[in-house]
């Protein structure tokens, strides 16, 4: 098993009517690059800090490179040009670990 | 329970299968419906909706098509165009899985409601859909698309009496 990439994606969506035009638009990105949801909304607490978002996804890729590429992408490119303004978005694109784990 | 089918996104290779599933499934209808002609599932619109990601397929154990559900936008809600099973899969649960998807993406693409047109008294049609929390719209006072589907299906020889416009707010 090698590494796989994920996107770490925590969203606060300011216009929603404008953000469902970008909820279509990433579906071919997501499809070209072997997206799969590990998390997708869901229920959470934020134990510790702050500076929570209401919206969070995990998503999983193949392999880093293609999380990487899947963002640079100019179907995903024009995604995020569709919810400009209309959503407060931080997103990490990381490398995956598959080394040992606790016990 | 390991032989319910599974939902998943569509991908390009389950759509030539899609066409057959809806003349299968409309044939299960029999005379319910004599006189109605099936709107086509045309494989190029369905290539849109999965590029999209508003096309489900529910899928047996070795993965393939055994029925599907296609949205699309219509007067700013999410429009419920097609959900088929293929009669051997029926009674399953695919149906009832395909529908809580659709619902499930609509909520999570800020869609304010989902919206369907079906047959009032076939018990798989508005009866299944009112226990999802689908609710009877005045045919009088549909959005002007939503009116316009409701008149097309009425043109193909649906049962005006018959035929109505259902919504679930999301």
């Amino acid at each position: 098993m090698s590494k796989k990439g994920y996107w770490i994606g925590r969203v606060e969506v300011t216009n929603p009517d404008a953000y469902k035009n970008y909820v279509a638009k990433n579906a071919a990105a997501f499809s070209k690059y072997g997206a799969r949801f590990l998390v997708r909304g869901g229920e959470f607490e934020m134990a510790e800090g702050g500076g929570a978002k209401s919206r969070n996804v995990v998503i999983e890729f193949p392999d880093y490179a293609s999380a990487m590429a899947c963002w640079k992408s100019p179907e995903y490119q024009d995604a995020i040009a569709a919810r400009k303004g209309a959503a407060l978005v931080d997103l990490m694109v990381i490398d995956g670990y598959d080394g040992p784990q606790p016990a | 329970m390991s032989d319910a089918p599974r939902i998943r996104q569509a991908r390009p290779h389950d759509l030539p299968a899609l066409p057959g599933i809806k003349t299968a499934a409309a044939r299960a209808f029999g005379d319910l419906r004599s006189g109605v002609t099936p709107r086509r599932v045309s494989v190029e619109a369905m290539a849109i909706l999965a590029e999209e990601g508003t096309l489900w397929i529910a899928a047996d154990a070795e993965d393939a098509p055994v029925g599907f559900a296609a949205a699309t936008m219509l007067d700013g809600t999410l429009f419920i165009a097609d959900i088929h099973v293929s009669p051997a899969h029926q009674r399953q649960g695919a149906g009832r899985a395909l529908l809580r998807a659709v619902v499930d993406y609509g909520r999570w693409a800020f869609h304010p409601a989902v919206t369907l047109l079906t047959d009032r008294l076939v018990p798989w049609n508005a009866p299944f859909y009112a226990s999802e929390g689908f609710v009877m719209l005045d045919g009088a006072r549909l959005p002007p698309d939503l009116a316009a589907k409701l008149a097309g299906d009425i043109a193909r020889g649906h049962d005006p009496a018959r035929r109505c416009a259902m919504a679930k707010r999301l």
